[in-house]
């Protein structure tokens, strides 16, 4: 589905040539494109905002909208903390780590303090108390195998790329009283100068996930929105099996994306992401 | 006056560039001295309700922040302590580090946050290291939380260091600088905080030296603009007004919200400072239970 590439990783010339693709052969940017895009989702979304009370927050669009999420008023639930979406965070603070000094000592250890840092990690730590030791044994061994992963296949990028990590999106339409928003785990390359020229990356969290694309490019889309020009090249990292498959931004899978999520958004109330209440502020501050 | 840049002008840090060094419109106004003593008189009566020993900062948060939660508890005007974490270092080390590269002395953001974080951990073991400072914290944290406190600083700073085109900026830019201060002379314990990322002048002049190239400041914002944002932005202006000698401000101030794309470029006039000076009293109000509305603001500031 639109031109995914699948590599098996052998060196890391293979991880630097999937984020680059093609240069001489990237689209230029039509400017139109993203002001077109905004003003579809203007059109569709902004009934979901009528009725909405004065001075309620706004109604808040993430990527779980394309598996199924509900869309509701106010700001988006998190998912209840369990094992394998802990894991995926402490992952994602071991890649950033990797990207911006090239090294990891102690994965648990380094993850977690990364997590503190940034005052995220009081629901994680709590979360880490409640597991057996085995459990947590476990934990260390899977982090281990990851940081060992990205260590051997992760390239280190030249910081003419420009790498930045967990950049955060939000897009407000409706006049703010919807958003859309996401976090790119990596985002590298100079802004377009008439060119596509930015490459957004997804460490993977599960081996196999097919939804794992949606959420890419439904990232895709909000940089789009963002930045005015669509990305080059989006691309999914796996640090366990080493494979990075990554595929052209396209005009059709944004609009395709952008279709999804109407369709999903606008749609009658299916099965709702339930949280329970006393732990939806838990699991906000944590991921 | 406000305007928002089109979000399809490419590349945009040409079109920010543009709309921040571009030529002022008009005379240069001047901070009418009865608008200055009615926000000092303004703010002298709400004085009052501040416990005493407490000081309270007017800034660009508690404009956002005050009406939507009202005061924080009776008179306190407390909020949590300052701590150190990856958010509060991330401008800091993130504006060294546009300074550096602006300056040549490093050529990407990735490069110049190593060089930062390195220097302010030399400080830190040597004598110039203060308890409580940025490098002492630094100091202090394992491998993972310095490299959380890198990652932060280098996405903060390449949102900064993209968002304009360096090479276009008149002599005598500043990036980051010092924060501006207004002390209200009538109520001493209450401070406006003006604060700016890059502060220029409109294009040929320079941003050191008065003359009929005007003051120009760039604020990088989180989030979205919310309702108040046009009044942060106005804040800095207003505070320039306030603190300067001559009462002028500047020219104007463009917010720019990498998160969302957008910016505004507010030209600063006296309908500006006005607005300023009545949100910065109806906040501060609403702050210390107050519960000034819109006709109190009005006469708090009333010219």
């Amino acid at each position: 589905m639109y031109g995914t590439e699948h590599r098996r990783l052998r060196t890391a010339a293979d991880v630097l040539a999937a984020l680059r693709g093609e240069p001489a052969g990237r689209p230029q940017v039509d400017p139109a494109l993203a002001g077109g895009l905004r003003e579809w989702l203007e059109d569709e979304l902004a009934p979901l905002a009528l009725g909405l009370p004065a001075g309620a927050p706004p109604i808040a669009i993430d990527r779980r909208v394309l598996t199924g999420a509900t869309v509701r008023e106010g700001p988006a639930c998190e998912p209840s903390l369990q094992l394998s979406l802990v894991r995926t965070i402490l992952s994602r603070m071991l890649f950033r780590q990797l990207v911006t000094t090239g090294r990891i000592g102690h994965p648990l250890e380094d993850a977690l303090a990364g997590l503190a840092a940034t005052g995220r990690g009081e629901a994680v730590a709590t979360f880490l108390s409640t597991l057996s030791v085995a459990e947590r044994s476990q934990l260390r061994r899977d982090l281990s195998d990851r940081a060992a992963g990205m260590a051997r296949h992760w390239p280190t990028l030249a910081p003419t790329w420009l790498p930045r990590t967990a950049e955060h999106l939000t897009i407000p339409l409706a006049g703010g009283r919807i958003t859309m928003s996401g976090t790119i785990d990596l985002l590298v390359g100079t802004p377009s100068q008439g060119q596509a020229s930015v490459c957004l990356v997804e460490l993977a969290a599960t081996a196999g996930r097919s939804d794992q694309w949606l959420g890419v490019r439904f990232l895709a889309l909000l940089e789009t929105l963002r930045s005015g020009a669509a990305p080059a090249r989006a691309a999914v990292f796996d640090p366990v099996t080493g494979e990075v498959a990554a595929e052209e931004v396209t005009e059709e899978a944004l609009c395709a994306t952008l279709e999804s999520v109407v369709r999903q958004a606008t749609q009658p109330a299916r099965a709702a992401v339930t949280v329970e209440p006393s732990a939806h502020s838990a699991q906000r501050r944590a991921a | 006056m406000t305007v928002a840049l089109s979000p399809m002008c490419l590349p945009r840090a040409r079109s920010l560039t543009d709309a921040l060094t571009a030529p002022s419109a008009g005379p240069a106004p001047v901070l009418d001295p009865v608008l200055r003593s009615s926000l000092s008189d303004g703010l002298a009566r709400l004085e009052s309700r501040l416990l005493a020993g407490r000081r309270l900062r007017v800034d660009e948060y508690l404009l956002s922040t005050a009406g939507a939660y009202g005061p924080t508890a009776p008179g306190s005007a407390s909020t949590e302590p300052f701590r150190w974490s990856a958010r509060t270092a991330r401008r800091s080390v993130g504006l060294a580090a546009v300074r550096a590269c602006y300056h040549g002395i490093h050529r990407t953001p990735a490069e110049a946050v190593a060089g930062v974080l390195e220097r302010l951990a030399e400080d830190a073991g040597g004598s110039t290291g203060r308890g409580g400072s940025l490098g002492r914290w630094l100091a202090g944290l394992p491998s993972g939380a310095r490299a959380a406190v890198q990652a932060d600083a280098v996405t903060w700073a390449t949102r900064l260091h993209i968002a304009l085109d360096w090479d276009s900026l008149p002599p005598g830019t500043v990036v980051g600088g010092r924060d501006e201060w207004w002390d209200c002379p009538s109520a001493r314990r209450i401070g406006l905080r003006g604060r700016a990322e890059v502060r220029t002048s409109t294009a040929g002049g320079d941003a050191s030296a008065a003359g009929p190239h005007r003051p120009v400041l760039f604020c990088l914002r989180p989030g979205v603009p919310g309702p108040t944002g046009r009044t942060e932005l106005a804040l800095p202006a207003l505070v320039a007004a306030l603190a300067s000698p001559t009462g002028a401000p500047p020219a104007r101030v463009i917010g720019w919200w990498p998160a969302c794309g957008r910016a505004i470029v507010l030209e600063v006039d006296e309908k500006v400072l006005t607005r300023a000076a009545a949100s910065v009293v109806g906040a501060v109000g609403a702050r210390l239970g107050a519960g000034l509305g819109g006709g109190a603001r009005k006469e708090a500031t009333a010219r």
